[in-house]
């Protein structure tokens, strides 16, 4: 392996990789910290531009723009409560309120220094061990997908904000909401009114913006000024401690940081789940182990650490399925996946055997991607820091340009604005009303592969449920359940009782 | 300063104008560049073979090919935004002939697929075939049939979907031998792949050749009308005697009545394509097959087919009457 990667290693280092690496992490940043804009996006507008590159160059672009655009959509949504892909919705609980208080910097440099390590520890992740781990992934038959989702549901307690009644209430609704469209086994229609615009759904992107973006822009819009240094959306502060991470909120989050890059790496690895799930997944973990969980989603440095470390850990172990069996995780890889076909690469074990020098090449540019990032995502935050400086009559309604213009870009359609807007209002009136709105996008996220596996499992036993308890990876991930629902009725229960 | 802007503002406007103004003297079609919707998402084998195919006809034509992804509803999305564009030569769609034949039969679509559009030139058959595992106890067709005689409903397939090409030869196979296997569809056919690595279903009736191709997974039969080139060894679904092969075609469309002299200039604009590196590189890769069907045939063609269609899905259960009228 050591031989391998030093082979790798003299592959990589040209200019030409290294410019594609640049390039790539620049484009991925700039759009996917425009909401609406999602890393899909950047890498599937990049990728026919490859189609006559030479293979190391154009797998570092697409590589770059996947890790730029996870990364970026963070930016926007700590300073603008407006996640600029589903991966970042985890950050906007916290970010945005700590932009609030002044301490925008301090998040944004949080999250720059967990997704960087977030994601060099999955990439390590995939060097060492990327074999073995592809064959645990293959176990992952609809049941165990099934009760992972089941699992996942949990997620919902920790992000219910003050009433955890209300936030299933949110949380019934998106797992509703996420049943629109063609049914996924009989592929009859459902709640569609015979709109085929809604046949595939509605599309998660327009909910996003509407329920987190526009209902903000909203909420502005009704908020008077009272005083002149009002005017301005987020407060700049002067004192410098506001404006870095020290060693010590480092050392406080770095728990959370690795726990979110186990967490990321091992959804990462299992097909077809995701980088928006794994972000609230490592989020709700690292809040029940907080030693000071009340203060997530108050502005904790440590939920901001949670999310993008989830999130960001996800990108290297995507690759890991893809490369050693062939499958991709996610949409991106997929979209990365026809880049290999079209090269000339099929993704599979015979990759290793065939092409390991490339192999590791690629391995190697993988880190330096979050090397690049890293730089290219310092000078970007001290320009997007300026934001600051802009008052709240100008920025919201730019705000509300690119809520429009992201939701239109996604499928082209004008439908889809009609979404965007019925969702602002909605998030506007949750909002008012106390109703959390991320326990919605959670479910709504979680629905339609839940609902899939369980069907499928329940196809394939003929009907009987016992399929989800006699497999164990699958009664491991229920029993989970079981344990942290108890647990979490408990910390109530508890609570309830102190205030009393 | 402030001025200074509004007038660059005012020239760059001005020029636009004259851009566009400039066109309409007399001239061979095509005279400017021709926007192609592609109604499948990016990296796959619709949208990089349509790339590969605007790759080699931008050089005869002599304009660019722009690609726009249009995707969404299984290609019907991208349709029903070509349907209701100018049959002006210059907006064609590149997609599936399962966006006129299939999906239509099973759910409305907001268009009419045989009479809303120009059909320009077919240029490739898609392959499917049955998979298994590399070390699977089948071999072959017979070994497969004979099992699942003996276990009714006990050979679980995964496809891409109900209703889907890969779905009905299953089904056709299973009406002919008069035997029972379980459906369970999948999100496309790389999940239903993933589920059969891992020993979650016996079978796959998929749509993704690579790994076929590759010998990652063992190939029973391709349902290609002939065998295919990449897998020369295996046997199609017409001559172990069933009567269905996957007619699936990838194809250029126009919005109805475009003018026969374009549309001729199109047609021989992709006959050169199809013999053209850009294209034959993806095809081989992603295992499809290449062809060449005019205007005149392939609209023939779907005319022919839509009641076979029809007929084939009343037989299947699938649909109990079209649910779009054809025109």
């Amino acid at each position: 392996m050591i031989e391998n990667l030093a082979t790798g290693l003299e592959i990589i280092w040209t200019l030409e990789h290294v410019i594609a690496i640049v390039v790539g992490s620049l484009l991925g940043l700039v759009v996917g910290s425009i909401p609406g804009l999602t890393a899909t996006m950047a890498v599937a507008l990049i990728l026919p531009l490859t189609f006559d590159m030479d293979f190391v160059t154009s797998i570092m672009l697409l590589v770059g723009a996947y890790k730029g655009g996870i990364f970026g959509g963070s930016i926007t949504a700590i300073l603008l409560n407006t996640p600029g892909t589903p991966a970042s919705a985890a950050t906007v609980l916290d970010g945005y309120t700590l932009t609030k208080q002044g301490k925008g910097v301090k998040a944004l440099k949080m999250a720059k220094y967990s997704s960087c390590l977030a994601d060099l520890i999955s990439d390590l992740i995939l060097i060492a061990i990327a074999a073995p781990l592809a064959s645990i992934a293959l176990r992952f038959g609809p049941p165990e997908i099934a009760m992972l989702i089941l699992f996942s549901l949990t997620i919902i307690a920790g992000v219910a904000g003050k009433s955890i009644i209300k936030g299933l209430i949110s949380g019934a609704l998106g797992l509703l909401l996420a049943t629109v469209g063609l049914d996924p086994i009989l592929t009859t229609r459902r709640f569609v009114f015979d709109q085929p615009n809604l046949d595939s759904g509605l599309s998660l992107i327009p909910v996003l913006i509407g329920l987190f973006a526009l209902s903000e822009v909203f909420l502005q819009l009704g908020r008077k000024s009272k005083s002149a240094a009002d005017e301005f959306a987020m407060v700049h502060s002067s004192n410098p401690a506001d404006n870095r991470v020290s060693w010590s909120e480092f050392k406080a989050s770095l728990k959370s940081i690795l726990r979110g890059a186990g967490i990321g790496a091992g959804i990462g690895i299992i097909p077809g789940i995701g980088t928006g799930i794994a972000s609230f997944m490592s989020y709700g973990q690292a809040k029940r182990a907080s030693k000071d969980p009340v203060a997530f989603g108050e502005g904790s440095l440590e939920g901001i650490a949670a999310s993008e470390a989830g999130n960001s850990a996800v990108v290297g172990a995507t690759f890991i399925p893809l490369l050693t069996l062939g499958i991709p995780g996610d949409i991106i890889t997929a979209v990365i996946m026809g880049a290999f076909l079209i090269q000339g690469f099929i993704p599979g074990p015979l990759l290793f055997k065939d092409h390991a020098d490339i192999i590791y090449a690629i391995f190697i540019g993988f880190i330096i991607c979050d090397l690049v990032y890293f730089i290219i995502g310092s000078l970007f935050m001290k320009y997007a820091a300026y934001l600051s400086k802009v008052p709240r009559k100008t920025l919201f309604p730019i705000v509300f340009v690119f809520c429009v213009v992201g939701s239109y870009a996604i499928h082209h359609s004008l439908f889809d604005i009609g979404i965007l807007v019925a969702f602002g209002i909605l998030g506007y009136y949750m909002i008012r009303f106390g109703f959390a709105t991320a326990p919605l996008l959670i479910a709504f996220i979680l629905s339609p592969i839940g609902e899939s596996a369980v069907r499928q499992s329940l196809l394939m036993s003929s009907g009987s449920p016992l399929i989800f308890f006699t497999r164990p990876v699958a009664l491991f991930f229920f029993l989970l359940t079981v344990v942290s629902v108890i647990g979490i009725v408990r910390g109530h229960y508890k609570r309830g009782k102190t205030k009393t | 300063m402030k001025n200074a802007w509004k007038r660059v503002v005012f020239c760059a406007f001005v020029l636009c104008l004259a851009i566009g103004l400039a066109g309409p003297a007399q001239a061979e079609y095509p005279e400017k560049q021709i926007t192609t919707y592609v109604v499948f998402a990016p990296g796959g084998s619709m949208d990089s073979s349509a790339r590969g195919m605007a790759a080699g006809a931008e050089k005869i034509l002599g304009q660019p090919m722009v690609i726009v992804t249009k995707d969404g509803g299984a290609g019907t999305v991208g349709l029903s935004v070509l349907a209701g564009d100018k049959p002006d030569g210059y907006t064609i769609a590149a997609a599936t002939s399962t966006g006129i034949l299939r999906i239509p039969l099973r759910r409305k679509v907001p268009y009419k697929p045989l009479a809303d559009f120009t059909p320009i030139y077919a240029y490739a058959a898609v392959a499917s075939a049955t998979v298994v595992r590399p070390d699977s106890q089948f071999d072959t067709m017979q070994d497969l049939i004979d099992y699942a005689k003996k276990n009714p409903g006990k050979i679980k397939y995964g496809t891409a979907g109900a209703g889907s090409p890969m779905h009905l030869v299953m089904e056709v196979i299973a009406m002919e031998e008069g035997i029972q296997w379980t459906h369970i569809p999948f999100k496309g056919s790389s999940p239903a792949e993933t589920a059969l690595l891992g020993g979650h279903v016996d079978v796959v009736s998929t749509g993704d050749m690579d790994k076929a191709i590759s010998g990652q997974l063992k190939t029973l039969c391709v349902h290609t009308k002939d065998r295919m080139e990449q897998l020369p060894e295996v046997p199609t679904t017409l001559e172990l005697g069933y009567d269905y092969f996957n007619d699936t075609l990838f194809a250029f469309y126009g919005p109805a009545g475009m003018d026969p002299e374009k549309v001729k200039a199109l047609e021989s604009a992709f006959a050169q394509a199809v013999d053209m590196k850009p294209f034959r590189k993806v095809a081989e890769q992603f295992g499809l097959v290449p062809m060449k069907m005019g205007s005149e045939e392939y609209t023939q063609f779907l005319e022919e087919s839509w009641p076979k269609q029809v007929k084939l899905l009343k037989d299947l259960n699938l649909i109990e009457e079209a649910a779009t009228e054809p025109r």
